[in-house]
């Protein structure tokens, strides 16, 4: 199995996201949450970026406030590891247009759906940047035609910012970020992503 | 109308998710969040059984939010499961994202998700397909797994390629609960290889890689095909799990090697991206591709990681210390060239490639280099400052990576040995107050002390300062019972041993572990017998006194242990107190002047022979075993008439802790055997002649014994908690324990008060196997390294050499596992449970057709017996009815065997690849066949 489970934490340790490709009781997950919590907050940045739990490895990466945490199987690529957060990171850079952690607090259900389209069983599903973003938006898209408008924007009052699919004009370029998103004053992922020296061990 | 205005008005009412994150973000301390989330848990109680599918979706929601901080939610599955079933996408996304959030293999609706998610599946909507399927993978049950494998099947052929990909994915989970889905869609699998969509084949290599990794056995016949991927694909991460795959298959087709280094050799002269790089440097390596003879690749890799070392990037320097910590078990020169940089990467302000780097100096170490590395890794074990104090399992760590690069190949590296204890002196007092390791020095010093002649005043004197240091004593405790026993042994070298002696006596029982305490006690007279027992001194009025005054101080010291909890302490200390009390005896009898200067026989002549006679030598651990068994001797024979035999498994208990006792005991101390004996000689062997030489001599008695035996052998028999074997084993050893022992006690009857003692008489237990067998080669100090011009004494065996060296890391190994050998044994949590897979031969035959031949064929046994046993009957009845029945059962058992001949048939052992899948599908077909039967009832 490659990845086991993803956690997207906090600089003061507040879970932001946890997904598990393993099946495990709350109380298993708890303690490795609280586990590599401490092992990955008390790193400094000058430090590698791979840390060794039980029989496993943690990859974590800082981007601005968050840490992306995943832990993979001993035997498994470390470097690609990273490549695959970092395509994460990207997807959902897009998607929300300028992440902040706010972002992902709110909606975090979104950020779930992205990991599902990027990620299954732990094995990566799709080496198409464009492609993860294109189903996402097809699935908003559907509920958004389903049903009944003000029934829905009371359900999800963020997903008249997400743009359908007919926003999307399929040259690549995305749309713009809902003003909710980018008008806040939390420091931005992409621009400042603190650990690391080399951006991509992928080509 | 009101009614109306209520309905409409009441969700209103309810919080959103976004008014729940809003609210637990709101509160300030931890008092309030928590309660603020119990009454949104008991709000979500209420709203999740809302006939208000959006209320309850929404609830359902929540709750997956507050789950994710570890807040349970699973008394809301059934609701999760409605959710799930709703026909409203949005709804459905939601019900799925909660259940693969909250449902484990406990959950006990994932029974009633079956038919749901045979629906989601079959859904015209891709979207609703996909969302099955993602959910699935984390859900998957071993039941859900067996009823859906059909249907997942059929979805690898999905029209879209985004349903195929998934598809394909989660068939791994779907394998691990329900291994025989591989069979039936193995095929399938196979021809994804093939998919005209690149993420689909990138989907099925991940998925046989997964597998391969458990059993390579089955997707052998495969390589062809990824073989051609390897060479046509430029999908880096394609290729990276391709590169894995291979490193699963590789070493059980050892042909593959030639094949694939042309195209991996090419991927790492040409590729940029590191992550590839290293996954072939990887494969090469733990594919067993890197043979010692492989001069060539290892050049190529090693020079590669090389790359990794000169950026800055601290991610490429701790995984391409990682891969040298690999290759350097083949090609350690090679890597050695290396050593500046590995060098560089032990002063790293990153712990964990600090680490990295040490494990792997170890290795790099010479004779030249030694001195500078452990020079630099000591600078590290000392702090600068107060706070600069390294985590104390980093601590342990390189204090066992300098002994372990130290005494590596029996102290190859080192030419100085005085600098050698200086060192473990340092690394004794930089480690005080680090848990265990204390032990691990002093076994360190004492194996130098006797090993390294030239050397041993110096590691005698570095002992004496650490048993006379009081510091050392609170600090470093554990160092204490292998210097104490250094200066009991080698108490020849001491300079001062009346002061050792002192202090010593002085420490108050219960400052140190028993285990130290036990060694002190021996160690005392040891030290005695040297400082008393010379004979440069002559033995004035004055020198009488201050023994005496010596030999009191060690009476009240020994008191005070033989009240010990320890046992061992105790007997030891009980054993030496009478021997003290009657020298202090001797002493005193001395008349008050210097008429006579001989010393007292018991100091002169009977302590220095319980010490001194044998030097100590290091003994390999397998010597015993490798002694030959002198001809005419049967182990199996019975020396003597078994006396008693009313003793049951306790008693055997006993014998086998006495027998670990004294082994403990040997390992300690050589000789307390003898000077026990010694003492105790009188009651001892009065008991002996009493007890043990009474070999019944009347036959009566013997008649007897023989009736006893075999009753209680019967009894045994029946017991079937007894093991026969071992007891006679057993019960024969202590029999020659007996024997033996009583031989070394007959010596004279009285040795205490008849002080012109006889001690030649006294005979000693020689082996002579050289009269018998073949002559015992003594290696005595053999030069090892010619540089060092120090004799460095190996273990004594005998045979040949090259299994001692074996014994040697067998025993450095053992006694210092690394941190990470002891953590593997802890079975893991994240470890995937894939036992079912491990097992799993596409080759074999059916686990079931296999049971039902076994079922069969005991049938047919027992038909057979039943004839067998009719026949006997007819011959003796002859009666008619009887011969009808025969006749039947015969014919049903010449039915069953033609039976089990036909499925042997269809089932062929081995056969050719091609013939293997052919076979697969075929009992694909039975398998579906079975199953449409199985619906079909």
């Amino acid at each position: 199995m490659a990845v086991q489970y993803v956690i997207l934490l906090s600089r003061q340790g507040k879970v932001r996201l946890a997904k598990w490709f393993l099946t495990l009781s709350l109380k298993e997950k708890s303690k490795i949450v609280k586990d590599v919590s401490t092992l990955v907050l008390g790193r400094r940045t000058k430090m590698c970026n791979f840390l060794e739990y039980k029989e496993s490895k943690v990859i974590y990466r800082r981007y601005a406030s968050l840490f992306f945490i995943a832990g993979i199987d001993a035997t498994d690529n470390e470097l690609i590891t990273l490549e695959i957060i970092h395509r994460y990171v990207e997807q959902m850079d897009r998607y929300y247009g300028n992440v902040c952690e706010l972002d992902i607090i709110f909606n975090f259900q979104k950020a779930y759906y992205i990991l599902d389209e990027l990620l299954l069983a732990g094995e990566l599903q799709e080496s198409s940047k464009r492609d993860v973003l294109r189903r996402i938006s097809q699935q908003d898209a559907l509920e958004e035609a389903e049903g009944d408008e003000e029934k829905f924007s009371r359900l999800m009052p963020y997903i008249s910012q997400i743009p359908g699919l007919s926003s999307y004009d399929g040259s690549g370029s995305l749309p713009v970020p809902g003003p909710g998103s980018s008008s806040n004053s939390f420091s931005n992922v992409r621009a400042s992503r603190v650990a690391g020296g080399r951006d991509a061990y992928y080509g | 109308m009101s009614t109306q205005l209520k309905k409409a008005a009441a969700p209103l009412f309810k919080k959103s998710l976004h008014d729940l994150i809003r609210g637990i973000r709101a509160c300030n301390d931890n008092e309030a969040t928590d309660k603020f989330i119990r009454s949104a848990i008991s709000e979500c109680r209420q709203e999740v059984l809302s006939q208000d599918m959006d209320v309850k979706s929404m609830a359902v929601l929540k709750l997956a939010y507050l789950q994710m901080h570890g807040h349970d939610m699973t008394w809301a599955s059934f609701n999760v499961l409605e959710v799930m079933s709703s026909s409203k996408f949005a709804q459905k996304r939601i019900g799925y994202l909660a259940a693969m959030q909250s449902f484990g293999a406990d959950t006990d609706v994932l029974m009633l998700a079956t038919n749901m998610l045979k629906k989601d599946l079959a859904s015209s909507n891709h979207l609703d397909v996909a969302l099955a399927i993602s959910g699935l993978s984390n859900i998957v049950s071993p039941s859900l797994a067996r009823d859906l494998a059909e249907d997942l099947l059929k979805m690898m052929n999905h029209s879209k390629p985004y349903v195929r990909k998934k598809a394909v994915l989660v068939m791994y989970k779907i394998f691990l609960q329900y291994p025989e889905a591989l069979r039936t869609s193995f095929p399938r699998l196979r021809e994804k290889l093939e998919d005209p969509e690149i993420a689909v084949v990138s989907a099925t290599v991940n998925v046989i890689c997964e597998l391969a990794k458990k059993h390579p056995k089955n997707y052998l016949p495969l390589a062809p095909q990824l073989f051609n991927i390897l060479t046509t694909s430029s999908n880096n991460w394609m290729l990276i799990k391709i590169i894995k795959l291979f490193a699963s298959l590789a070493p059980i087709e050892p042909r593959l090697k030639a094949k694939l280094i042309p195209p991996i050799t090419n991927i790492i002269q040409t590729t940029t991206a590191m992550s590839l790089l290293y996954e072939c440097i990887n494969c090469i390596v733990s594919g067993g591709m890197l043979s010692k003879d492989d001069e060539q690749l290892a050049t190529m890799c090693v020079g590669k990681l090389r790359i990794f070392f000169e950026e800055t990037d601290q991610n490429l320097k701790f995984v391409g210390l990682l891969a040298y910590n690999k290759i350097v078990l083949t090609h350690p020169l090679l890597v050695a060239q290396n050593a500046d940089v590995i060098m560089d990467c032990m002063d790293d302000p990153d712990l964990s490639i600090r680490e990295r780097a040490v494990e792997l100096v170890v290795y790099l170490v010479n004779t030249d280099t030694l001195f500078e590395v452990v020079k630099r890794l000591m600078l590290q074990l000392i702090p600068q400052t107060r706070d600069q104090v390294l985590p104390e399992h980093y601590r342990i760590e390189v204090v066992r990576r300098i002994l372990n690069m130290c005494s590596k190949d029996t102290y190859a590296n080192v030419t100085n040995f005085e600098w050698y204890v200086a060192v473990l002196v340092d690394l004794a007092k930089i480690t005080e107050g680090v848990k265990d390791i204390g032990a691990e020095i002093g076994a360190e010093l004492q194996n130098v002390a006797v090993r390294v002649r030239s050397v041993r005043d110096n590691a005698v004197g570095a002992a004496a300062r650490m048993v006379t240091d009081k510091d050392v004593m609170i600090k470093n405790p554990r160092v204490l019972k292998y210097a104490g026993w250094v200066v009991g042994e080698y108490a020849l070298y001491l300079d001062n041993p009346e002061s050792i002696l002192d202090a010593m006596s002085s420490i108050k029982p219960q400052t140190l572990s028993h285990d130290t305490e036990a060694v002190y006690i021996q160690a005392i007279p040891k030290i005695y017998s040297q400082y008393a027992g010379t004979d440069r001194i002559p033995w004035t009025y004055s020198r009488a006194q201050e023994v005496l005054r010596l030999t009191e101080n060690i009476v009240v010291y020994l008191e005070k242990c033989s009240t010990s909890m320890d046992i061992e302490v105790q007997e030891r200390s009980v054993e030496f107190l009478e021997l003290f009390r009657l020298i202090a005896l001797a002493i005193k009898d001395r008349p008050n002047d210097d008429s006579d200067l001989t010393s007292p026989a018991l100091i002169s002549q009977v302590m220095t022979s319980m010490f001194n006679i044998w030097e100590l030598n290091p003994v390999s651990a397998k010597a015993q075993k490798r002694i030959p068994v002198p001809e005419g001797l049967d182990l199996d024979e019975e020396f003597n008439q078994p006396a008693v035999y009313s003793e049951s498994e306790d008693e055997e208990e006993t014998l086998l802790r006495e027998l670990v006792m004294k082994q403990q005991e040997q390992n300690s101390a050589k000789n307390v055997n003898s000077a026990a004996a010694s003492v105790s000689v009188k009651a001892k062997s009065k008991k002996s002649r009493t007890t043990r030489s009474g070999t019944p001599s009347e036959s009566e008695d013997e008649e007897e014994m023989e009736r006893r035996r075999q009753e209680r052998r019967r009894r045994q028999a029946e017991d079937p908690f007894y093991i026969l074997e071992s007891d006679k084993v057993v019960s024969k050893s202590r029999k020659s324990r007996r024997n033996s022992s009583a031989s070394e006690l007959s010596g004279p009857d009285d040795p205490m008060k008849n002080e012109k003692l006889d001690i030649d008489s006294i005979p000693i237990m020689k082996l002579e196997i050289a009269s018998i067998a073949a002559p015992v080669t003594k290696k005595k100090a053999k030069r090892r390294n010619q540089p060092a011009h120090v004799d460095i004494a190996k273990e004594e065996t005998f045979g040949d050499d090259e299994a001692v060296s074996g014994v040697d890391v067998d025993e450095i190994a053992q006694r210092r596992p690394s941190a990470r050998g002891a953590s593997t044994q802890k079975k893991s949590i994240l470890r995937v449970d894939a036992r079912g897979l491990e097992n799993y031969d596409l080759d074999s035959p059916d686990e079931d057709e296999a049971d039902k031949q076994e079922v069969e064929r005991f049938k047919a046994e027992i038909l057979e017996a039943r004839q067998k046993a009719a026949k006997a009957a007819e011959e003796e009845v002859m009666a008619t009815h009887i011969v009808v029945k025969k006749k039947k059962k015969k014919a049903k058992v010449v039915k069953k065997v033609k039976k089990r001949e036909e499925t042997d048939e269809t089932k062929p052992k081995k056969e050719p690849a091609e013939k293997k899948e052919e076979n697969i599908e075929e009992k694909a077909d039975e398998n579906g066949e079975k199953n449409v039967e199985a619906q079909e009832a």
